[in-house]
C-alpha cells in the first residue's frame, strides 16, 4: 500500500523535457530520497506533485486520489507540504507569523498551538526567534523555519528539496537531527537532495534520477554496494557513501 | 501665523484625501501586481450613489454607497481581473483601463456627462472657529478619516489573519499558495478593503465640492497614482507620504501662483513631480521598503 504513488510521470518546459517517464512509490512512514546530478528533474517532481507544474503525462496518486490537474491549495489541504529549494520563507513576516501561515488551511485553535510547540522541540533554535521578522533569520534557521512552516499544515507527506542547501555543515547536522526525529514519528518524507552521502543516511529507499530517467532504486545498502554508479552520478567513491548509509 | 495653520490645515485635508486614494490604489498593486486605473471610477460611482439615495438619513446613504462599492469591487475581480490574474502588468494595466471606459461611459449613459450638484452633509461646509483660525469642517472630516482609516487598515494587515496573509501573498504568491493560502479570498479582502477606502473618498469629495461627472475619476486615479510612485511603487506608509506631498504640493502652489497661472496649476504639480522623480528615481522611501509592496 503506497501513500504516494507516481506513474509514467513526464514534464516539459518547452522543448525541454524534465521528466520522462518517472515512477516512484512512497509508503505511509517511509523515506525516500531522490538522488542525482543537476537537471536531473528531482526539483521538477516535487513541483509537479504539489501542484505547481502541470505533467505533459502520468497520473499522481495520493491516498487513492488523483492529484493530476488539482488546485495547488486542495493538494495542501489533501495533505502534501512543500518546503522548497530556496526555502522561500516570507522575509517580511515574522518567524512565528511564517509558522501560522502554514496553518492556512487549519481552523483548530488548540491544535494549531499545539504544533507550534512541538515544532519549537524539534527545532530548538526557533522558539526564541518568533517575534522577529524571518528575513533575519540565518540559512539554517530559515532552513527549519521552512520546515516547520510545512508541518504546520499536518501533512501525512513532506518533501523537502535540498534541505542542505547552502548550509555549513554543522547546520545541516541540526536540520537532518530534525529530519529523523520526523521519521521516527513516522512522518512519509519525500527528500530531494545533491548531497547523496546525507541523503542515503537517512532514507529507507533511495531513487537515482538523471536526464529525467529513474536509473536505479534501492536501499543505501544495495546503493552503497554499486560502486560504479556512485562514481558515475556523483564522482563520490563508494565506500564514503557507505560510511553515510551506516 | 494664523495665515500658516490655515495653510497647514488646507494641505494635509487635500493631502489626507490624496493620501486615501494613493493607498487605495497601492493595496491593490501590493497585493495583486495590479495597478488599477478604474480605481478613480470606484469613488466616482460612490459619488453618484450618494447622490442617488440623498433622500435617506445620512448613515444610510453612506452604508448603501460602501455596499455598492464593494459590490462593484468584487465584481470587477471576477469579471475583469480574475481571469488574467497570471497575465503580464501591462495585460492587467490594459484591462482596468478598459474597466475605467466602461464604467465611465456606462454612467454618461445613465446620468449624462453634465455635473450634477448635491448639497450632502450641509453641516460640513460650515466653518468652524477654533483659537480664531477658521477651519471648514470638512477639512476636520478628512484629517480624522485619514488617520482613523490609515491606522485601521495598517492594524489590520499588522495583526489579522487574513493581514498576513495579504503580506504573504504580496511578498511570493506561488509560495503562499503552496502553504495552502486562499488566495483568491485573499485578493477580495484586498478588494474590500480599497472599496471601503474609495467610499469614504467618495463621501469626502462629495461633502466638499457638492459636484460630480462621470469623470471625475480620472483625475484622482492619476494623482493617486503619482503619490504611490512618489511614496516608492507600493509601500502603503510611502502611498500615504506621497498623497500628503501633492497635496501639500497642490495646496502651495495655490496659494503662491499668480492668478493668471492658477488654471495650469496641476502642470506645476506634476512638473515637481517630474524633477523629484529624477532626483529620486525609486520614489520616497525606497530604500525602507524597496521590496516590501504592502
Amino acid at each position: 500500500m503506497s501513500l504516494l504513488k507516481v506513474q509514467g510521470l513526464a514534464v516539459q518546459y518547452g522543448a525541454v523535457a524534465a521528466l520522462q517517464g518517472v515512477s516512484i512509490n512512497v509508503a505511509p512512514g517511509e523515506v525516500v530520497a531522490l538522488i542525482g546530478p543537476n537537471g536531473a528533474g528531482k526539483t521538477s517532481l516535487l513541483s509537479a506533485v504539489a501542484g505547481v507544474v502541470r505533467p505533459r503525462a502520468g497520473t499522481i496518486g495520493f491516498d487513492g486520489q488523483e492529484l493530476v490537474g488539482m488546485p495547488i491549495q486542495k493538494i495542501v489541504r489533501a495533505g502534501i507540504a512543500l518546503v522548497p529549494e530556496n526555502r522561500d520563507i516570507f522575509t517580511k513576516l515574522t518567524v512565528i507569523e511564517n509558522l501560522l501561515i502554514g496553518a492556512s488551511t487549519r481552523n483548530d485553535r488548540d491544535g494549531i498551538a499545539q504544533d507550534i510547540e512541538r515544532i519549537g522541540e524539534l527545532f530548538p533554535a526557533l522558539p526564541r526567534l518568533f517575534p522577529r521578522p524571518a528575513g533575519l533569520l540565518s540559512g539554517g534557521e530559515q532552513q527549519m523555519l521552512a520546515i516547520g512552516r510545512a508541518l504546520m499544515s499536518r501533512p501525512r507527506l513532506l518533501m523537502l528539496d535540498e534541505p542542505s542547501l547552502g548550509l555549513a555543515p554543522v547546520v545541516t547536522d541540526a536540520v537532518f537531527a530534525g529530519i529523523r526525529t520526523l521519521r521516527a514519528q513516522g512522518m512519509a518524507i519525500l527528500l530531494v537532495e545533491q548531497n547523496a552521502v546525507r541523503a542515503l543516511s537517512v532514507c529507507d529507499r533511495a531513487h537515482l534520477l538523471s536526464a529525467g530517467i529513474v536509473h536505479f532504486t534501492g536501499t543505501p545498502d544495495e546503493i552503497a554496494h554499486a560502486g560504479d554508479i556512485d562514481a558515475a552520478y556523483f564522482g563520490v567513491p563508494s565506500d564514503v557513501a557507505a560510511q553515510g548509509s551506516a | 501665523m494664523d495665515l500658516l495653520v490655515q495653510f497647514i490645515i488646507d494641505a494635509v485635508s487635500v493631502g489626507g484625501l490624496y493620501a486615501l486614494t494613493a493607498i487605495g490604489i497601492g493595496l491593490i498593486f501590493g497585493v495583486v501586481g495590479l495597478v488599477n486605473f478604474a480605481y478613480g471610477d470606484f469613488v466616482m460611482i460612490g459619488a453618484y450613489t450618494i447622490l442617488l439615495t440623498i433622500g435617506f438619513y445620512w448613515p444610510v446613504t453612506i452604508l448603501i454607497a460602501a455596499l455598492v462599492l464593494i459590490m462593484v469591487a468584487l465584481a470587477a475581480d471576477f469579471v475583469a481581473f480574475r481571469p488574467v490574474r497570471l497575465a503580464s502588468p501591462e495585460t492587467l494595466m490594459i484591462v482596468s483601463f478598459a474597466l475605467s471606459y466602461t464604467i465611465q461611459y456606462t454612467y454618461v449613459m445613465m446620468f449624462g456627462s453634465l455635473a450634477r450638484t448635491v448639497n450632502f452633509l450641509p453641516a460640513m461646509s460650515t466653518n468652524l472657529e477654533i483659537m480664531g483660525i477658521r477651519i471648514a469642517g470638512v477639512s476636520i472630516l478628512q484629517i480624522v478619516a485619514t488617520i482613523v482609516l490609515t491606522g485601521a487598515l495598517a492594524a489590520f494587515i499588522r495583526f489579522t489573519r487574513i493581514g498576513y496573509q495579504m503580506r504573504a501573498v504580496s511578498e511570493n504568491p506561488t509560495m503562499a499558495r503552496l502553504v495552502g493560502v486562499d488566495i483568491n479570498k485573499v485578493i477580495a479582502a484586498a478588494f474590500i478593503a480599497s472599496a471601503l477606502l474609495a467610499v469614504t473618498v467618495s463621501v469626502l469629495y462629495v461633502a466638499q465640492t457638492g459636484t460630480m461627472t462621470p469623470f471625475l475619476g480620472l483625475n484622482l486615479t492619476i494623482i493617486g497614482f503619482v503619490a504611490t510612485v512618489i511614496g516608492g511603487m507600493g509601500s502603503l506608509v510611502g502611498c500615504a507620504l506621497g498623497g500628503f506631498l501633492v497635496g501639500f504640493l497642490t495646496t502651495l502652489l495655490q496659494l503662491a501662483l499668480p492668478a493668471d497661472l492658477q488654471p495650469f496649476r496641476e502642470a506645476f504639480v506634476f512638473g515637481a513631480v517630474v524633477l523629484m522623480l529624477l532626483l529620486r528615481p525609486g520614489g520616497l522611501i525606497m530604500l525602507a521598503t524597496a521590496r516590501e509592496r504592502i
